[in-house]
């Protein structure tokens, strides 16, 4: 049977203040052109000058998934004609990355896979075309932002285990800060070199799907290409080696029609930046610098909370989730209760229309007061579901808030023991059924006594009086 | 005295400002007149009236008392190096039309000095070329006989210099572009350190062997014009900031060991290589030690020059495509086309060359057997460079092989490329050199050329002074 | 007799520069028309047959004369990094004001709403 082989390279464009070579603003967006200058616009007698920044962070990146760091690097020039590449080269790096070796690892259907990745090597970004009619218009507003390509060795075989691999690598990603790591805005994005072979024979002609910009795509993407590759094989025709885009919208893909000469790249070593070497301190400076990744993480939220490995898994996945947790337990919150409410409902408010990115819109001692709140049995989940959605945004005080929108659940005994004994006293056939043993009828008998109560009885004091009415019943 | 201010040294010029015998205004003047009345075609835009105005500018401060060594002198710039507002056409048609937004580090720092740019001379297209006849805008001719050219790249940048039109200039030079057309014209012709002048602004040819350097009368002056642009910038990650310059030149050499390498001495024409001979002659005279060194790998250099620089060039005018500025073709059918045609159109024939040369080079399959090669070649050249210069001061050799050849007489490129066999060593190894007229041959000016350490720009220059002024009949002092 | 015939032991000036000239041109290598055009598309240039013509004895010729390089043993020497000895010459990541728009695409052959435009780009 074939059976696809797929390898990746991802771009992730880092979270500097400023471009690669210029001091030009790194900012998503913008009017056409206005985060240029004559350098980022490829004008004549212009020269780059490096960012120390995004060196730093392309080894962060590295060192987070376990690269070697080169101690000499340099730059090289790949040159293309393209209009959104104005000096008609791109500075990136060919035999010298900054970082070789690494790996992502992560947990698919109970097992622990590892990608093990190539390179790490740091360039810049092109700028970008918007087509309107018989006319492309060119923005360098995103020409020459520094980004990593990320290059893995051909380890996957499933769309599942290439969305794993992209969630694992994203989360780290995120962890050591360098990047947003958001696919929407394109801070992310990847290119799928894919092939297929039967089983243990040497691997097939490969094409490129380049520039998939969601989790989404590049599943469909696989899927696609493929059984494109497969039906071309199974008719009798070749694969041709070629660079490919995915239509979304259409979910179809197709070969690109320009960079016909592209394979011919020309690369040769840049003159006008010198190396960069690295000594072992300025190395372990950076390792340093790096937060606790998932996986550290996730192992402490199992052996010191008692967490689940899934919810630990969940929780860890993204670093802003985890952080809130984090905050919250050091808050003061149950690490469980906690958990739970993250998992069943902080992250259903967070990922709304089904995104892929978690937009944490509570602080963290907020979501510890609701916990807490709700730990105390002063809100009832319903109640303290509510109050979330309330302060969500606003992050007002919950009690203050919980207080005026009556969200406080009554723990006076006595009380609802005088509207227990009213429901029981006027509805004597389901007393009767339940009493004989139809426990169905306890679910009705609460809802009774909440809605007399007006929401805000303390749901087991009412099962409470429930137990003890069984009881003396028999 | 004022009806010869233009033929004055800067030196001289300045010491008339200061005793008022003469203004800035006048000496700009008075370059303007000749520049308007000269057949020379020196110029390719000419600065009336900003010079004018910067001119009086530099009148004011010094009667203020303020002012340096440059204020109010009028001086040219090669136009491949970036002027703000002002036309910046590399000689080429490509960029007829091009107006830069920002000046070159060097114009800025020109200008902060008071020095007074009058205009921006003429080059073969995008500086490749030894004779300037490679310029959209027409061949130059060399002041000391029309009929011949003024070498190149930088033949509008020497020839202004020495045709009394600018008093100094600066130039760039890959691979002799500056000393050549130095040697041609009977003026001083420095190429500093590779990275001891910024090169931000200076349009790129080949980024691993350009440099900004001065064109000058007497080499006081090219010191003078030096200190004024060098130094570490912040736009140019591979300039450096270099050990200062003398204060001052006293030509004196005795005691000094002057090298004379045996490969440098092929190819030279009788008449060049009998004034060579004459230079030797009178460093000895002055007190130098002349000691055989050696360049073994000098055979290859012009080899490495070209892969190397042809490479780089075209990867470096790549970016003229007819999108950012710039001509762009008429008719196209869709962008490749555009690329195509503009390029086609608006690239001159020897451009087109260096360009098919260093795509070649740099191609798939390729790579390997000429770029990696010629750049290991490279390393030899640099080696043998640093051992023969660490055992002497200088090393001395003829500038070029010929005097100036005629207009239209070098009908191969492979004869053109020949006349840059001494100076493209020095590009390969980043070293300083300077050309200085030592008498001529034939009737026409003759260069001999100087080379030294990294950074030893004051160290060459002090040969030079000495042999400049042993040739001019004085005594070095 | 010449200084430099003094210093050296054989008479100096070997060859003329119309000798070193003829060397040039006698080495040649073997390139075809193809070759040619794909190096010119490769360069986004476009020659005529002619033009082509005479491309192909210039790149034979050049190419030729780089045999030299095979004269130089350079079996244990490493390439040129780069010509300088300094490395991590850095800028630090301090945003510096951009340069108005209108200034960048004054050059522009084509511009509108702040942007360059050229004919569709099909991807």
């Amino acid at each position: 049977m074939l059976k696809p082989t797929i390898g990746c390279e991802v771009h992730c464009e880092l979270k500097t203040a400023t471009k690669l070579f210029c001091g030009c603003k790194n900012e998503f967006g913008g009017e056409p052109n206005t985060h240029c200058c004559p350098i980022c616009s490829g004008f004549p007698g212009t020269l780059p000058t490096l960012n120390e920044r995004a060196v730093e962070y392309a080894v962060k990146a590295g060192l987070a998934l376990g690269c070697t760091i080169n101690k000499f690097s340099k730059w090289d020039r790949k040159n293309y004609f393209y209009p959104d590449l104005p000096k008609a080269w791109q500075t990136s790096q060919y035999d010298l990355p900054l970082c070789v070796g690494g790996y992502v690892e992560f947990e698919l259907n109970g097992e622990t896979k590892r990608v093990r990745l190539n390179r790490i090597h740091l360039e810049e970004d092109a700028g970008k075309l918007v087509h309107d009619g018989g006319v492309s218009r060119v923005d360098y507003n995103r020409c020459g932002v520094p980004l990593i390509e990320i290059v893995t060795e051909p380890d996957m075989h499933s769309a599942d285990e290439v969305v794993a691999f992209l969630t694992a690598l994203k989360s780290v990603l995120k962890y050591t800060g360098v990047s947003d790591v958001k696919m929407q805005e394109g801070s992310l994005r990847c290119d799928v070199n894919l092939s297929v072979a039967e089983e243990g024979a040497p691997l097939g002609t490969r094409t490129e799907t380049k520039n998939l910009n969601s989790f989404r795509a590049v599943a469909r993407s696989v899927l696609y290409e493929t059984r494109r590759q497969i039906e071309v094989i199974e008719s009798g025709g070749k694969v041709e080696q070629e660079t490919r885009r995915f239509d979304d919208a259409r979910g179809v893909g197709y070969a690109m029609r320009s960079k016909e000469d592209a394979h011919d790249y020309r690369y040769f070593p840049e003159p006008d930046l010198l190396p960069v070497v690295f000594t072992d301190e300025r190395i372990e400076e950076i390792a340093a610098s790096i937060p606790s990744l998932p996986k550290a993480r996730k192992e402490r939220y199992v052996t010191e909370y008692g967490l689940p490995r899934y919810d630990a898994e969940v929780l860890t996945i993204d670093k802003e989730v985890s952080d809130l947790f984090d905050g919250a337990v050091a808050a003061g919150a149950d690490p469980k209760k906690t958990s739970n409410f993250i998992m069943s409902e902080v992250l259903r408010l967070a990922k709304t229309d089904g995104a892929e990115d978690a937009d944490i819109k509570i602080s963290a001692t907020v979501l510890a007061e609701i916990v807490k709140m709700q730990a105390a049995d002063e809100l009832n989940n319903l109640a303290a579901k509510s109050l979330l959605s309330m302060v969500w945004g606003t992050n007002d005080d919950p009690r203050e808030v919980a207080k005026n929108k009556g969200l406080i659940q009554s723990n006076d005994e006595g009380a609802i023991k005088e509207i227990f004994d009213g429901v029981i006293a006027a509805n004597a056939s389901q007393v009767n059924d339940f009493l004989n043993g139809n426990d169905k009828l306890r679910g009705y008998f609460v809802g009774q006594v909440m809605r007399a109560a007006g929401g805000k009885a303390n749901p087991k004091i009412i099962n409470a009086l429930l137990d003890a009415l069984k009881e003396n019943g028999k | 005295m004022k009806d010869d201010i233009t033929a004055l040294s800067i030196k001289a010029l300045t010491e008339a400002f200061d005793k008022r015998e003469v203004s800035s205004v006048e000496a700009t003047k008075a370059c303007l007149a000749r520049i308007k009345n000269s057949d020379l075609n020196n110029y390719i835009t000419v600065c009336e009236s900003e010079a004018l105005s910067c001119a009086e500018k530099a009148d004011e401060s010094r009667k203020n008392g303020e002012g340096g060594p440059l204020t109010g002198v009028p001086i040219a710039v090669k136009d491949n190096i970036s002027t703000e507002g002002v036309l910046t056409t590399c000689a080429s048609k490509f960029l007829q039309n091009y107006v830069p937004p920002f000046d070159a580090t060097v114009v800025e720092k020109l200008k902060k000095a008071g020095a007074v740019i009058i205009g921006k001379t003429n080059l073969d297209e995008f500086a490749m070329g030894s004779t300037n006849e490679n310029s959209a805008f027409g061949a130059v001719k060399n002041v000391k006989d029309k009929s011949r050219v003024p070498g190149g790249s930088s033949g509008g940048s020497a020839n202004a210099v020495a045709s009394f039109e600018a008093y100094a200039a600066l130039g760039s030079d890959t691979g002799g572009s500056i000393r050549q057309p130095a040697s041609y014209c009977g003026v001083v012709g420095l190429k500093p350190t590779y990275s001891a002048v910024s090169r931000y602004g200076l349009v790129a040819f080949a980024s691993s062997l350009d440099q900004i350097g001065p064109l000058a009368r007497t080499t006081d002056d090219a010191l003078t014009v030096l200190k004024a642009i060098v130094g570490r910038d912040s736009l140019d990650t591979t300039s450096a900031n270099a050990p200062a310059l003398p204060a001052a030149l006293d030509g004196n050499i005795k005691g000094k060991t002057i090298g004379v390498a045996e490969q440098f001495l092929t190819g030279a024409d009788k008449a060049v290589a009998a004034q060579f001979d004459k230079a030797i002659a009178a460093a000895e005279k002055l007190g130098a030690r002349i000691k055989k060194v050696s360049i073994s790998s000098f055979d290859a250099a012009l080899a490495v020059y070209y892969v190397i620089s042809s490479a780089e060039a075209a990867s470096n005018l790549s970016r003229y495509d007819g999108v950012k500025y710039g001509m762009r073709a008429d008719k196209f059918s869709d962008i490749a086309d555009l690329y195509t045609k503009s390029r086609t159109a608006y690239f001159g024939s020897e451009v087109k060359r260096r360009i098919m040369i260093g795509n070649y080079v740099l191609s798939s399959g390729y790579y390997d057997a000429y770029y990696l090669k010629a750049s290991k070649v490279r390393t030899v050249i640099m080696r043998e460079f640093d051992a023969a210069l660490s055992g002497c001061d200088g090393i001395l050799c003829p500038t070029a092989p010929t005097v100036a050849p005629k207009i239209g007489a070098q009908t191969t490129p492979a004869e053109t490329y020949l006349s840059d066999v001494y100076t493209v060593p020095v590009n390969i190894a980043g070293l300083p050199a300077v050309s200085v007229p030592f008498g001529e041959a034939d009737g026409l000016p003759v260069g001999v050329q100087v080379i030294g350490k990294a950074f030893d720009e004051g160290g060459i220059l002090n040969i030079a002074k000495a042999l400049e002024v042993s040739a001019k009949g004085g005594a070095a002092c | 007799m010449s200084i430099a015939s003094r210093i050296f032991s054989r008479p100096a000036f070997l060859l003329t520069a119309r000798a070193h000239c003829d060397k040039i041109v006698s080495m040649n290598k073997d390139i075809s028309t193809e070759e040619v055009k794909h190096i010119a598309s490769l360069s986004r240039l476009e020659f005529s047959d002619e033009e082509c013509g005479a491309m192909r004895e210039h790149l034979k010729n050049v190419l030729g004369y780089f045999e030299t390089l095979d004269g130089v043993d350079v079996s244990s020497v490493p390439p040129t990094a780069h010509v300088l000895s300094m490395v991590n010459v850095l800028r630090e990541d301090v945003v510096k004001p951009s340069v108005d728009n209108d200034k960048l695409l004054k050059n522009a052959p084509a511009a509108d709403d702040g942007a360059y435009v050229v004919p569709r780009v099909v991807e």
